[in-house]
């Protein structure tokens, strides 16, 4: 291995941190802010394309802080893995490439939205970058929290951005929930910790064996996980911070809160803890419901998106909890596929809803439904507006439809009631995007739509065409050797070397 | 031990008690911050030896040492708490500038 593929993980990490403290020294220069930030988000994008190329044809890579070489897990006379290491594999890989895509795609498009305080914003998109990537590379318990308490404070301010009466009270609530759920996974930490005496992911689920203690401190993980990530019954903050976020950035929150379900599908997947698998399939269907009917009669529309992101991210769950409780191989492959491919059409087709709804809302300075109308003259936004409805409603031949038919076919097998009241809450779901459809493009208006912003909708909108007309590349080249490093654990458990 | 053990999770009960039953947003902070100082002395009690010494000499009798893991991760979550609190302490003063109350009903426009 080369010196730069070697560092990959913690460059990736310490581009963002570093790069979110130079904006402060660039003083009133907007222009070269709006750079710094394209630039080093591009550098950092190309770097994390290179480490999953890497990761695909090498196999795991791992790197160890503190150590003579970033390979070496263990000090030379000591008999417990102190240090602190990331391990990159291919899931990892593949939704680190996937958060800073999305994190450019939010940069670009917020690019002649943001007044005067450009820098407070990029700092802060900075910051929640580093969480992200720390969170999903770090191999270390601690390390987890850490980076998700630098998550979710980032994430806090950006709901608060805005700073009026609503969205500090947003802000305010997200912040305490996110606290208390980061207590929470500390005393989980804590019991393992007793237990065992060490925090090392790996090492840890070599030599676990699932009794009282550690589902209980399993328990107190996925909680208060399942409450960072907003899944139902726990998802009070979840509609108002989507709703109350800058309209241009919103979708970096959403990826924050996809980014907290990462932390639990891992620690779920390489303990094998199959048990709580029936708790992920609980919050997953619930989510559905609550997140499907309850945007029926919202008024506010990135709220409504809002709900239908909790009922796309029900779906997930639900598959992936049936992967973790089900047996035979072939049903966890099938399953757990299916929920890694919907959570990549879950962020490109949500991704156009929030961009489509970032337009109308900066054009018309409103987020009431009621006063949105008038984009009825402009066929581009309308035609995908429709394509992207019919992604997340999943309707053939759209790539929604695709990932939601492995979902239910493979779900049947577990228990036939699944696929049933998933089907329920898509129709749910296509009725209130009805609903959207018609009082944005209703009535005409002239309104010119920036350039920047076009330009994003249509890298997204490719994305998702690409998905669509070439789903079987898409599947064998990307998900399935992603599902694979999550299901076979001995790839991840086995690289530290004790 | 055991008592040390039942002593912070009684405080921690109390910090998430005081923390989602009062109305004031101040005392919900409050209540944070008695949560976390519950999570410290979890932490560190995990971490304590009876009669060993601290990993620090370098000439040391030959005690036993405790591993200092669970003093860092103390420290560490110190001043994680210590940001949050902060953070949260001017988004009060904030909510107080804007709607002239502390009281999360009154503050509280955002519904169903």
């Amino acid at each position: 291995m080369t010196g730069l593929l070697m560092h990959l993980p913690a460059i990736s990490i310490a581009l963002p941190l570093f790069s979110a403290f130079l904006f402060q020294l660039l003083g009133r220069h907007k222009k070269a802010k709006h750079i710094l930030a394209i630039s080093s988000i591009t550098v950092l994008e190309l770097m994390l394309i290179l480490q999953l190329f890497h990761v695909a044809s090498a196999g795991n890579s791992i790197y160890v802080f503190g150590s003579e070489t970033p390979v070496v897990q263990l000090p030379s006379s000591y008999g417990i893995p102190i240090r602190i290491s990331f391990q990159v594999d291919m899931f990892n890989a593949f939704l680190s490439v996937l958060t800073s895509s999305v994190m450019l795609l939010v940069i670009i498009f917020s690019l002649n939205s943001l007044k005067e305080d450009v820098g407070k914003f990029y700092v802060i998109l900075m910051l929640m970058l580093t969480g992200m990537l720390g969170l999903l590379f770090t191999n270390d318990l601690f390390n987890l929290f850490v980076f998700l308490e630098i998550l979710s404070l980032s994430t806090g301010i950006m709901v608060m951005y805005k700073a009026n009466k609503f969205s500090v009270e947003a802000g305010f609530k997200y912040l305490v929930i996110s606290s208390l759920s980061g207590l929470l996974f500390l005393l989980g930490v804590g019991f393992i910790y007793a237990q065992y005496g060490m925090l090392n992911i790996s090492v840890l689920a070599s030599i676990i064996s699932i009794g009282l203690i550690e589902k209980i401190a399993l328990g107190f993980m996925v909680v208060s996980l399942f409450l960072k990530s907003g899944i139902a019954p726990m998802h009070m903050w979840l509609p108002d911070a989507y709703g109350e976020a800058p309209e241009y950035s919103v979708l970096g929150v959403a990826m924050a809160t996809l980014t907290c379900s990462y932390a639990f599908i891992r620690l779920l997947f390489v303990f094998s803890v199959g048990e709580l698998g029936t708790l992920l399939i609980l919050g997953g269907l619930l989510s559905a419901i609550i997140g499907s009917t309850m945007s029926l009669i919202q008024k506010n529309v990135n709220r409504l998106f809002g709900y239908l992101a909790l009922a796309e991210i029900g779906f997930i769950v639900t598959a992936i909890g049936c992967g973790l409780i089900s047996t035979e191989s072939n049903l966890v492959f099938s399953t757990v596929s299916g929920g890694l491919f919907h959570m990549l059409n879950d962020v490109i087709d949500l991704g156009i809803l929030f961009f489509i709804s970032g337009i109308a809302i900066r054009i018309k300075n409103s987020k009431e439904l009621d006063n949105l109308s008038g984009f009825g003259d402009n066929k581009i936004l309308a035609v995908f507006f429709i394509l992207a409805m019919f992604a997340v409603s999943g309707i053939p031949p759209m790539n929604g439809f695709l990932s939601k038919l492995i979902i239910y076919e493979s779900t049947f097998a577990v228990s036939p009631l699944i696929p049933i009241i998933l089907m329920i809450s898509s129709i749910i779901i296509l009725s209130s995007l009805v609903k959207v459809f018609y009082s944005i493009f209703n009535g005409k208006s002239n309104k010119k739509v920036p350039l920047n912003m076009m330009v994003v909708l249509f890298a997204a909108v490719i994305a998702m065409l690409v998905i669509t007309l070439f789903p079987d590349a898409v599947i064998n080249n990307l998900i399935k050797p992603v599902t694979d490093a999550l299901i076979t654990k001995s790839e991840y458990r086995s690289i530290v070397g004790v | 031990m055991q008592i040390v053990f039942i002593l912070s999770m009684a405080v921690i009960a109390t910090g998430m008690y005081a923390c989602i039953s009062s109305r004031n947003i101040i005392k919900i902070i409050i209540g944070l911050g008695i949560a976390n100082y519950g999570v410290n002395l979890f932490l560190v009690q995990l971490g304590y030896k009876a009669g060993a010494i601290a990993p620090i000499f370098t000439h040391a009798q030959s005690l036993p040492m405790v591993l200092p893991t669970p003093q860092a991760l103390t420290l560490t979550n110190i001043v994680i708490s210590f940001a949050t609190t902060a953070l949260m302490l001017s988004v009060s003063l904030f909510i107080h500038k804007k709607t002239g109350s502390l009281d999360i009903k009154e503050v509280g426009g955002l519904k169903e």
